[in-house]
């Protein structure tokens, strides 16, 4: 008899719809799988056949012969198992074709017959309801992921025995016995990290500062500054006042993670923005995502949200390249053997850096680095990488008195406020293109949004020969400018917002000196 | 007659300089060795042409030896060739445009290659030493004081190096002054390789000096000797910055045996790199707060060219004046100094002294100063520009 169970498989982040055909004929009994099977998916036989028999169902001696389909797609994962298993049976006769007729089925299944927990359950659901599936069966431990889709019945079961029984019933009564999950119960999942906030910093007026308006146009921020000025800490604390991801943006993002097997019943949906901060030993592949098939990489499980690299000069220099295309595009490509994946890499980079080798300079009563190796440090960034972030600020040394104070600093969620009221203004303005923030401004269009008066126009023109500023430096200050004037809540740009914005350029050519 | 008299007088005294200079590449061999052969044969030519038994009786086997080597390894008119091919002039001290002021040291050089100019000896010369690794307050300073001086039409001697050195020589050159540099190695070798837009800019508006031949590399031992070609060709050496243990405080040592004045600028007492400065004063050398102080002191109004200096008064007056500044701005101005300070620092000062701002207020006074060219951003701190601190 023949059987087709609808499953899903992951190729990158996208998700495709996979069917599992099963034929049990009479012969010699034998179990062949066909298919582009990886190892992982060849082993299911041993799993189905072990845990159908500790189910108590006896495998009658037949032909059997399994067919994931598209062949034409490398087959990865253990989520093959359990619509195997119902193939199967459903094969032999044992479970009524009705019961599988528009359910998809995925899940791994142990020796003693118990579904186990896979990968990429919100990518698959996501598909399914796009292609009308009705109803999905997956590992209980997935079920809270997946009931983020609306539309679709999502079924989490625990065991083999229990899905089989749930197939067995008829329509009406399915419900009953096993009710789809309902997408209410997701709220608010996450932890919420209540023990950093902005208010914790005393003094670095001008690294907050600048840190709110990089939040705010979700702009590519480098701080600057002497070992233990507080760097990292603020690092730390910019997820707090950035924008809150919006539903859509939220699914992006709980996408990678399900795809990079992050989410599970505690943590079933992203609902805050990722924040990311790699050692820097960290390799090329772990960075860019890696494998055979490539799993996400950081700068992937960072997107929508930011990535802190601290000391960036002491990241490996091939590292650092392979930033160049996802600061531009947003994404990246990897190209291997079975295929090009694409995995979005839209976050803000906040980098954190010593000015020198000892990282004292130029307090010259502290650092005895030479000149050279001044610059040498520095130069370990490349100028391509520098050019891609938009703010530069500098983190003083800061004095015992001003951390033993008890100052009255400004709470993350003041901060954030503003953020988001900025982030609002920008909404309205980009509506209908495909911009959200003002970082993401080309230069073409920064003249349509970021309109300058002559007044402006003059300051800038004379910036501009002062203090010798490059076009891209011209754009980046723009851009900033006119992310103050939306957390100033202004429509134009004035001189102000830009004499603010060229205080956190970036000298071109060199920093120091 | 007399012109037909001058000009064989020349072309001898051409003659002589290529045999000096031939004698002058034997490196190895310390100027006090070539001045007793000069002295014992009468002129350089004679020297070339002493026999074995001459050389060695004067200056021992071991240098009879080199000169012999050089003598079968080069003809004194490859040599002249080589090294007027590569642009580079050279002058000994018999010669008349030989620098005075070289002579009359202890232990003088025997000559110097040089490219570029000879300083003028007219006119007055101020050393401009100090620390390599230099704080953001010596290299204002340096800044202030070699911009003054040289606008003021002094030259300004230095040593091309890191830090002070080449700080000094910038900013003179940049204010259109006069500015020579003596090196440790060849003077077309260019060392440290940074200052490659500096030794281009000396050899335009003034000249790079050295007692070492073309090609010479630097080596740390050739540092100090040279030290005192610097301070013998200026009439003041000023010391802007230097640790306790300093290497500018051998060039003062040697500008002290020869006569010259030695000023050094003042730091505060707990500064590293003032210590130095701080330690000469209290042995007597004088203060220099002032540029001013220097000319003054030097009774060097007549020599200096006061018609640049207005020009610069003049286009800084019409700077301040065509642009008022506004509130938030004088107000950072009133707090900033020549020693950098951070916008946190600023925003404590200004909220001590009563007035309500934000950072952002901030940043847009110090842009609005900066565009205007009264601050500077150093490293991400700001200061007052050397031009508006003398102004003040």
């Amino acid at each position: 008899m023949y059987s087709r169970v609808i499953t899903g498989a992951i190729n990158g982040i996208e998700s495709v719809i996979a069917t599992v055909e099963v034929d049990s004929s009479k012969g010699l009994p034998v179990f062949e799988m066909v298919g582009q099977l990886n190892n992982e998916v060849r082993e299911a036989k041993e799993r189905v056949r072990v845990a159908l028999k500790n189910a108590s169902i006896d495998i009658p001696p037949m032909r059997i012969t399994v067919s994931i389909s598209p062949a034409e797609m490398r087959k990865e994962g253990a989520s093959y198992d359990l619509p195997i298993a119902i193939g199967m049976l459903v094969s032999m006769g044992m479970i009524p074709e009705e019961g599988i007729r528009n359910t998809l089925i995925v899940g791994e299944l142990g020796l003693n017959g118990e579904v186990r927990t896979v990968k990429g359950v919100l990518p698959i659901v996501q598909r399914a309801k796009l292609e009308n599936v009705k109803r999905c069966i997956v590992p209980k431990a997935n079920v809270r992921e997946g009931a983020i889709i609306d539309g679709i019945e999502i079924i989490g079961v625990t065991d083999l025995m229990e899905t089989i029984t749930y197939l067995r019933e008829v329509e009406e009564r399915k419900a009953q016995r096993i009710a789809p999950a309902r997408q209410t119960q997701m709220d608010n999942l996450e932890e919420i990290d209540a023990d950093v906030d902005f208010a914790d910093i005393n003094g670095q007026e001008a690294v907050k500062r600048a840190v709110e308006v990089a939040a705010a146009g979700f702009h590519h921020i480098l701080m600057i500054g002497p070992p233990g000025s507080g760097k990292t800490m603020i690092a730390k604390r910019i997820p707090t006042i950035l924008p809150d991801l919006s539903m859509d943006e939220s699914l992006e993002v709980s996408t990678i993670y399900s795809v990079a097997g992050q989410l599970d019943d505690k943590k079933a949906l992203i609902t805050k923005r990722p924040f990311l901060d790699p050692h820097h030993t960290i390799s090329e592949q772990a960075l860019a995502g890696g494998g055979r098939i490539p799993k996400p990489g950081v700068i992937s499980l960072a997107h929508r949200g930011v990535l802190f690299m601290d000391e960036l000069p002491e990241y490996r220099r091939n590292t650092l390249e392979i930033l160049r295309q996802p600061l531009e595009d947003k994404r990246i490509h990897i190209a291997r053997t079975y295929g090009s994946f694409v995995y979005p890499a839209d976050f803000m980079l906040v980098a954190a850096m010593n000015p020198c080798p000892c990282g004292y300079f130029p307090d010259r009563d502290k650092c005895s680095c030479s000149e050279v190796e001044v610059k040498k440090y520095l130069s370990r960034i490349s100028g391509p990488i520098l050019d891609r972030i938009d703010v530069m600020t500098e983190a003083p040394r800061v004095d015992i008195r001003q951390l033993s104070a008890d100052m009255r600093n400004e709470s993350s969620a003041k901060i954030k406020a503003r953020v988001m009221e900025a982030r609002e203004r920008q909404k309205s303005r980009y509506k209908g293109t495909r911009y959200r923030f003002n970082a993401e401004l080309g230069a073409g269009d920064i003249k349509e949004y970021c309109r300058l008066g002559d007044k402006e126009q003059e300051m800038m023109e004379e910036a501009f020969t002062r203090m010798n500023l490059s076009a891209r430096a011209y754009h980046k200050i723009i851009k900033v400018a006119r992310t103050i004037a939306d957390l100033d809540q202004k429509q134009n740009i004035s001189t102000e917002h830009l004499g603010e914005a060229i205080c956190y350029r970036m000298n071109d050519n060199r920093y120091y000196l | 007659m007399k012109n037909v008299d001058n000009l064989r007088r020349q072309s001898e005294e051409q003659q002589q300089k290529m045999y000096a200079c031939w004698l002058d590449t034997i490196y190895w061999l310390p100027s006090e060795t070539k001045f007793r052969l000069l002295d014992a044969a009468g002129s350089v030519r004679d020297v070339y042409y002493m026999t074995d038994r001459q050389l060695t009786a004067l200056i021992g086997s071991k240098g009879c030896e080199q000169i012999l080597q050089q003598r079968k390894r080069y003809e004194p008119q490859r040599v002249w060739d080589y090294v007027s091919g590569l642009g580079i002039s050279y002058t000994y001290c018999r010669t008349s445009d030989f620098p005075q002021k070289l002579k009359n040291i202890p232990n003088p050089p025997f000559g110097i290659f040089y490219k570029g100019k000879l300083p003028d000896e007219k006119i007055p010369a101020v050393a401009m030493i100090g620390a390599r690794k230099c704080s953001e307050y010596g290299k204002c300073m340096a800044e202030s004081f070699a911009t003054k001086l040289a606008s003021q039409g002094i030259s300004i001697i230095s040593g091309m190096a890191l830090g002070i050195d080449g700080i000094s020589q910038r900013a003179a050159l940049t204010a259109g002054g006069c500015s020579y540099g003596v090196l440790g190695c060849g003077v077309d070798v260019v060392y440290p390789r940074s200052n490659e837009p500096l030794y281009r800019q000396l050899l335009e508006k003034g000249g790079v000096i050295s007692e070492y031949p073309p090609g010479m590399e630097p080596r740390p031992i050739l540092f100090p000797p040279r030290n005192r070609i610097i301070s013998a060709l200026a009439d003041v050496v000023l010391v802007v910055e230097a640790r306790k243990k300093s290497g500018t405080l051998i060039t003062v040592d040697m500008a002290l045996e020869q006569g010259r004045e030695v000023y050094a600028i003042p730091g505060r007492c707990t500064d590293g790199l003032s210590m130095g400065c701080n330690e000469l004063l209290r042995q007597g050398a004088a203060i220099a707060t002032d540029p001013e102080d220097i000319i003054h002191d030097m009774a060097w109004e007549e020599l200096t060219d006061n018609t640049m200096e207005t020009g610069l008064e003049q286009k800084r007056k019409s700077k301040s004046n065509d642009n008022s500044l506004s509130p938030m701005a004088q107000e950072i101005i009133r707090q900033l100094d020549v020693l950098p300070v951070t916008q946190d620092f600023l925003i404590r000062k200004l909220r001590e002294s009563g007035s309500i701002c934000g950072m952002p207020q901030i940043c847009q006074g110090l842009v609005e100063l900066e565009l205007k060219g009264l601050a500077l951003r150093q490293n991400g701190q700001y200061c007052l520009s050397p031009d508006a601190a003398l102004n003040r």
